[in-house]
């Protein structure tokens, strides 16, 4: 993982876990590494490796079972597509929309664009 | 117990660290430091040398002097060992925390230095000098005498050179524990056990003390000398125990 | 825990180096101990590890002093200096020699460490390493040793860009919730993200100690708005992302610690640093 500067670190590290789900190398109920394996690999101090794991558990992507530790939601690629979309039209739709209107740029370029992208 | 397992593995700790002299110049590279054989080859070439020389040498002052020259260099030899662990400053530093008390890496010296090195030494100089007798023989009248000349050997080591010997070692302990520069601990090292070895010379010319400072004297042997011992050893121990880096 | 009271210390008489420290480290993190050079970053350590002897104060770890060298205290007290011990011995015999003094030393970790930093061959001679791979060697003899307390100082001095990742990644596996390390730098970037907290010396007192979580909720890190107050802000500089600031944290933005900036904001404008961390 680079680090970028601008986001909070945690949250780029709760992306990376994210990422792992979509991609499949993490399975629902599976056990995702501790806070300490997590702040090694990532090479992140303990309260950011903390803070990511609380926010994936706050967005039901991963579950705790005390003690024990934390583990893949069964929903989670469900709830990480579902936010996604979410941030789609909430941030990236918005942006382009504003881009498409300063540039001049109109609905059906983009319907071209998506048909001739779609036959590849 | 575990203590005595500490001690046991100071012991061989100090035993194991290469004894070297400096390889650059006399007092050369700080950095790097020869192996054990330039060590060896330092401290017993020259009781081989000795023995070889001996040959066309066969005066009894010599024999005196040999004598001293040979407790002499045994106790500049110890000088390099006590010196090396203090050379570099974190070498000091990684000692001082080793995690043993100081009782037992005192005791851990005593042993290494008082004990297995001198009968070592004892061992591998008697053994240089034998074989330089034996070449320098062979050389000089083509045939070499194989009897070990006991009679040296009892004047040279005697309960009264090994008082002496000693208290030379306390003294070198306390210098190194005092003082840092190792060329200072050289010098100092050298002056001071001339100075001891030669007490009996001064003590002659003190009216009534003679006897108690007299090289070979038991007053000097058995009682002064290991009090002066003693006393530098109490002085190294205490400073040992407030050592810094 | 380390505790440091009302700690006073110098080499000669007239040239105080640290004065007036107050500290209590928790086990479980890894402390940064930052300050300009010279500022007695070193001596502090020396300090905790009982090298060195308070003039005033009280050093204690566990509830016992450094400075007693106790054996039950220097087998959870490892000093790894900026210079590392040269000898002759190669590797393998210096481990063998020495690792018999720390009962909770492993052989295994000191293997795995040493894989990490691609140092493989043991039976080469400490004297006869480069400087960067001889700080390897004794970087994981140190944390092999499993120490409860691990003073560093300047670790990553001599290793190149790849040795500080794998150090980052190893040091972060051995300090476990049981364990303390306290690691002076000045190399900011090499360490911080992996910094649980920062303790800040500076001219002869402490500037600084809090927690990585404590800073950012305090100041904020990063490009300039346009609309903050002048006052509120302690230091920027540009750069090609923008005005790169630190700010006192008004709005509880969240933001990441830059170890870098925030040394600078703390010497750039002490007296405001010191009020938002009410220092006096």
């Amino acid at each position: 993982m680079v680090i970028n500067s601008d986001k909070p670190i945690f949250i780029q590290l709760a992306e990376v876990i994210k990422r792992r789900i979509i991609d499949g190398e993490l399975q629902p109920d599976d056990k995702i590494p501790s806070v300490r394996e997590l702040a090694a690999e990532f090479e992140v101090n303990n309260n950011t490796a903390m803070h990511a794991v609380e926010y994936l558990s706050r967005q039901d992507i991963i579950y705790q079972k005390r003690g024990v530790g934390y583990f893949v939601n069964a929903s989670a690629s469900e709830n990480i597509v579902k936010q996604r979309r979410e941030n789609f039209f909430n941030n990236t739709l918005p942006e382009v929309i504003q881009e498409m209107k300063i540039l001049g740029i109109g609905i059906d370029e983009i319907s071209a664009y998506y048909n001739n992208t779609s036959k590849q | 117990m575990d203590s005595l397992k500490r001690i046991l593995n100071l012991v061989k700790r100090e035993l194991t660290v290469p004894f070297a002299l400096p390889n650059k110049s006399f007092f050369g590279d700080k950095n790097t430091y020869s192996s054990s054989g330039r060590w060896l080859f330092w401290t017993y070439s020259f009781p081989f040398l000795m023995g070889l020389v001996d040959c066309w040498w066969q005066s009894s002052s010599f024999t005196t002097a040999k004598g001293i020259l040979y407790g002499g260099l045994f106790t500049v030899a110890f000088a390099f060992m006590i010196m090396r662990e203090y050379l570099k400053k974190t070498n000091r530093a990684f000692v001082i925390l080793l995690p043993a008390s100081v009782q037992e890496k005192f005791a851990a010296k005593i042993i290494a230095y008082y004990v297995i090195i001198p009968l070592t030494m004892l061992v591998g100089c008697t053994l240089g000098y034998y074989i330089g007798a034996l070449a320098g023989g062979f050389i000089t009248n083509g045939q070499a005498n194989f009897a070990f000349d006991w009679e040296f050997f009892a004047k040279v080591f005697n309960f009264s050179s090994i008082s002496i010997g000693l208290m030379c070692m306390s003294a070198l302990f306390l210098i190194t524990s005092f003082v840092k520069n190792e060329i200072v601990q050289v010098i100092l090292g050298v002056a001071v056990i001339l100075l001891l070895m030669s007490l009996s010379l001064l003590a002659s010319g003190i009216k009534g003390y003679a006897d108690w400072l007299d090289f070979s004297s038991d007053i000097a042997t058995y009682v002064v000398y290991p009090l002066i011992s003693l006393m530098l050893l109490t002085g190294s121990y205490i400073k040992l125990k407030r050592e810094r880096a | 825990m380390i505790e440091i009271k009302n700690l006073k210390f110098w080499y000669k008489k007239n040239k105080t180096v640290l004065q007036d420290i107050n500290l209590q480290l928790q086990e479980g993190k890894i402390v940064g101990l930052l300050g300009k050079n010279g500022v007695g970053k070193s001596t502090l350590l020396h300090l905790i590890a009982g090298l060195q002897f308070p003039v005033e104060g009280i050093v204690t770890a566990d509830g016992e002093i450094p400075g007693q060298r106790k054996v039950s205290t220097l087998q959870n007290m490892f000093l790894l200096s900026e210079e590392v011990p040269e000898t002759t011995m190669t590797i393998e015999k210096f481990v063998k020699i020495n690792s018999v003094f720390y009962p909770k030393f492993s052989n295994d970790d000191f293997t795995s460490y040493m894989h990490e930093f691609e140092v493989t061959d043991f039976t080469l001679r400490i004297d006869k390493l480069s400087f960067g791979t001889r700080k390897k060697v004794f970087i994981a003899f140190a944390l092999a040793c499993n120490t409860k307390y691990l003073l560093m100082d300047e670790p990553t001095n001599g290793l190149d860009i790849p040795s500080k990742a794998s150090f980052r990644k190893i040091l972060r596996l051995a300090v476990s919730e049981d364990k303390l390390a306290v690691i002076s730098t000045h190399q900011a970037r090499d360490l911080q993200n992996i910094l649980d907290s920062i303790v800040m010396l500076d001219n002869t007192n402490l500037l600084l100690n809090a927690d990585d979580w404590q800073i950012t909720e305090k100041l904020y890190f990063g490009i300039a708005t346009g609309e903050e107050n002048e006052d509120d802000i302690l230091y920027s500089e540009q750069t090609i992302a923008g005005n790169q600031i630190v700010k006192v944290n008004k709005d509880a933005s969240e933001s990441n610690l830059d170890v870098e900036l925030l040394f600078n904001a703390a010497f750039n404008r002490k007296d405001k640093f010191k009020s938002v961390f009410n220092i006096k």
